[in-house]
């Protein structure tokens, strides 16, 4: 898969392929190659723990795993994203440009440890069975996260793409 | 006299549903997937997910369809978001059948729960590929 996106320098000639990418932009990797070897390593420990299993380790990635996943949610949706609204789109285009390569490898990752770990842990804590005390509140947990991802795949990633993309488009870019 | 050509920007209107079509079907795996795990442990009638699943094979198959049948797409950028979505979404169905095998989960749920993540992992790329190829210029 060619994602390489290399800077704009001049007018090309070529009639063929793609137009060249708009000027500013820096070169980048849309799915960075170093960040996929972190990613492995964390998921090679994970399928570890979880043959191991190793409640320890089970616990941390849980833990750790969910709450990077939704303290970086927040930060991003409340701190950054005020921050990216206020920004022109060249700037807006530039920040995500190195933005969002990173967060392609580190969400998946973190929600992969989270639900994987996250299940065992419950299984071993006897909280998937149904006489658990607090199955119910498990239960209701899967309705909220797949709530969540249902917006979240279905409607705001979609509506924050088109608008933005269109925008560039109205505006030459 | 030569004609300048420039970029051939998609027709949104020829479009077909594919967004629709794809959050259907995520919510119909999704509500699958909660009725298998909240039920697990105990005996189960699986025919509400069945039921659910197959209408989600179903729609992914409709919108596969009719976004194949779009000419003018720009089918290379489709290709790569595609490509590392479906990468992504293939390692964590992965990992997570590798949990549910662990747990010794009955064969039938265990393969509804594989079946509701070979759809999830087929239909987000799918869905995130049309997200960002719909804007970008048309291409073979």
């Amino acid at each position: 898969m060619s994602d390489t996106v290399k800077e704009h320098t001049g007018p090309t000639e070529a009639a063929a392929g793609p137009p060249p990418s708009p000027p500013g932009l820096p070169d980048f990797q849309i799915v960075p190659r170093v960040g996929l070897v972190v990613a492995a390593l964390i998921l090679i420990l994970l399928v570890a723990a979880l043959a191991g299993n190793w409640l320890w380790a089970l616990e941390f990635f849980h833990v750790a795993g969910g709450g990077l996943w939704t303290g970086i949610d927040l930060f991003v949706g409340l701190a950054i994203g005020p921050i990216i609204g206020s920004m022109t789109i060249p700037a807006r285009m530039e920040f995500s440009a190195r933005f969002m390569p990173k967060m392609l490898v580190i969400m998946p990752t973190l929600v992969i440890v989270t639900l994987a770990a996250g299940y065992q842990l419950a299984r071993h804590l006897g909280n998937l069975s149904p006489l658990s005390p607090v199955h119910g509140w498990l239960v209701a947990s899967y309705i909220v996260v797949g709530v969540m991802a249902v917006i979240a795949l279905g409607l705001l990633e979609p509506a924050t793409g088109g608008p933005l993309r269109a925008e560039e488009g109205a505006a030459g870019r | 006299m030569t004609v300048a050509t420039g970029p051939v920007e998609v027709d949104q209107g020829a479009l077909p549903p594919v967004a629709q079509l794809g959050i259907t079907a995520l919510i119909l795996v999704v509500a699958s997937g909660i009725y298998l795990a909240a039920g697990a442990g105990r005996r189960l009638n699986v025919v509400p997910a069945v039921v659910a699943l197959s209408l989600a094979v179903l729609v992914v198959a409709a919108a596969a369809i009719l976004l194949g049948r779009v000419k003018q797409f720009a089918w290379s950028k489709f290709r790569m978001v595609c490509g590392w979505a479906l990468l992504e979404y293939a390692v964590i169905a992965g990992i997570l059948v590798y949990v549910f095998s662990l747990d010794h989960i009955p064969t039938s749920t265990l393969t509804l729960l594989i079946l509701s993540l070979v759809i999830f992992a087929v239909d987000i790329p799918m869905m995130f590929g049309f997200a960002v190829a719909r804007y970008q210029p048309a291409s073979p």
